[in-house]
This record gives structure tokens, sequence and C-alpha cells, in this order.
């Protein structure tokens, strides 16, 4: 199983949308995936580790190295397909670069 | 969403004339904290959240003659009440873009997301999202006149 941590500034709105969306996608798409949805300000290198993909709306500077791939996940939030494609495509490449 | 009319309120819709967000936010916030909608430290954690975390969405990638808006929300502590709170700007306020944080976005309409249950599945912002990209409802909202019309016409 994938698991996607996705992050936004209040921990309610955003990262919540990008969670369902990228379950749902990735789950049509054929993968295992799961996700979380916290705050930006919560994440540290521990949460992180315990993660396969990042998934903010905006890559943020955390103060350390973030040690696994992200994904920026902002036009997701447009719910429009021609936004999120990309997005998605992106996540998949990741997901199969993992899995291998 | 089934009970749209829930989430928004003519009493929460309203016509700012500010010169930015700060003001924006201090002016809105105030008229929420007076209705009881937001507990005090609202004003503070807005201001302070949308400088690290901007939420200007630019709707011109939508629609190239789309008006762009802001959705600003904060923790759900600071919030007594979900639903969102309305205001048309006077003249346009720029705002960081949410998905390009260096990059700003004039907004006409800012949307106060008002969310006091962390793990409820609220969906209020799918909800403003799909209204935001179906048509082009941000300029007909500058059509209207009264808030009462512009309540009808986002509850519809």
């Amino acid at each position: 199983m994938i698991k996607v941590l996705a992050a936004c500034g209040a921990g309610v709105n955003s990262s919540h949308q990008i969670k369902d969306a990228v379950e749902e996608e990735m789950r049509n798409r054929g993968y295992d995936v799961q996700a979380d949805a916290v705050m930006i300000k919560d994440v540290n290198e521990e949460m992180i580790s315990k993660y396969d993909i990042f998934a903010p709306i905006s890559t943020p500077d955390l103060g350390f190295d973030i040690s696994i791939p992200v994904v920026e996940a902002g036009p997701i939030l447009y719910r429009m397909p021609a936004m999120s494609a990309p997005v998605f495509d992106e996540l998949e490449k990741v997901i199969k670069s993992i899995s291998k | 969403m089934a009970d749209a009319e829930k989430l928004f309120d003519p009493d929460l819709i309203f016509f700012e004339d500010v010169s930015s967000f700060e003001e924006l936010f201090q002016s809105v916030g105030s008229k929420l904290l007076e209705k009881k909608r937001v507990n005090p430290g609202y004003i503070e954690a807005m201001t302070e959240r949308e400088k690290k975390f901007p939420t200007g969405l630019d709707l011109s990638v939508v629609n190239p003659d789309s008006l762009s808006v802001a959705i600003p929300h904060t923790e759900v502590d600071f919030c007594n009440w979900k639903g969102v709170a309305v205001a048309r700007l006077e003249k346009p306020i720029e705002f960081h873009n949410m998905i390009s944080p260096d990059k700003t976005v004039p907004v006409k309409y800012a949307f106060f997301i008002l969310n006091d249950e962390k793990n409820s599945q609220t969906n209020l912002l799918s909800y403003l999202m799909g209204f935001f990209t179906t048509g082009d409802k941000v300029s007909q909202l500058n059509t209207l006149k009264t808030k009462e019309e512009i309540y009808q016409f986002i509850t519809n």
C-alpha cells in the first residue's frame, strides 16, 4: 500500500479535499493508496518518514529536507479534470517508481 | 451539497471598501466576532495564516475573463459555525496565490470559510470550487445589486 500525506495551512479544507481526490483517483487507476490530511505546522521528519509521498498544495519550507517524493497537489483543488490530470499523472509516475 | 442555503447567510454577505487583506480581515472579522460566528483571536490567526499560507485562487485559468477570488480560512478552534461569509470588494485586492505563493491575484470576492468541526466531511471547499468553476458565476455575481440577490444566486 502507498501512503500519501496531504497537508495545508489549516488542516481542515484543502488537505481533506486533496486526500479524498487522491484516494479516489488512484484507486480508479488501480493503485492501493491511503492518504491522511494534516496541518503543515504539524509535519515533522518523523511523520514524513512514515509516508511514501508528500502532497502539499505547494512545497512549503519545513525547515528540514523532505526525504520522500513531493507532488504539489494544489491544482487538484479546482476539481477540473484539465487542472488535476497532470497532478494525478505525476502521482502515478511516482507510485510506479516506488513500487518497482 | 444538500443544504446550501444553510451554509450561507444574507446577514454574512458584506460589501467592503478596503485596501489590503489585513484591513479586510479586520473589518469582516470584527463583524463575525460581533455575530458570534468566530472566537477572539480569529482576526490575528487569519492574518498570520494568510501570510504563511495564502488563499488567493486564480480563476483566469478556468476562464480568461473570470474575476478571481480568495478563500481565507483558519483552524477550527477559532470558528463557532460552519458556513461561508462572502465579501464583495469595492476595489480588487492583491492576494498571494494559494497554488503559486510567489504570485499574486487581484481578488474581487473573498469567501471566508468557517468550519468548527475538524473531522466532519464538510466539503465546503468543494461546493465553492464547483461554484467558481461552473459557468462564469463569479462575474455574474458582479451584476447583482443586493445582498439578498447574492444569497439567492449563490445558494441556487
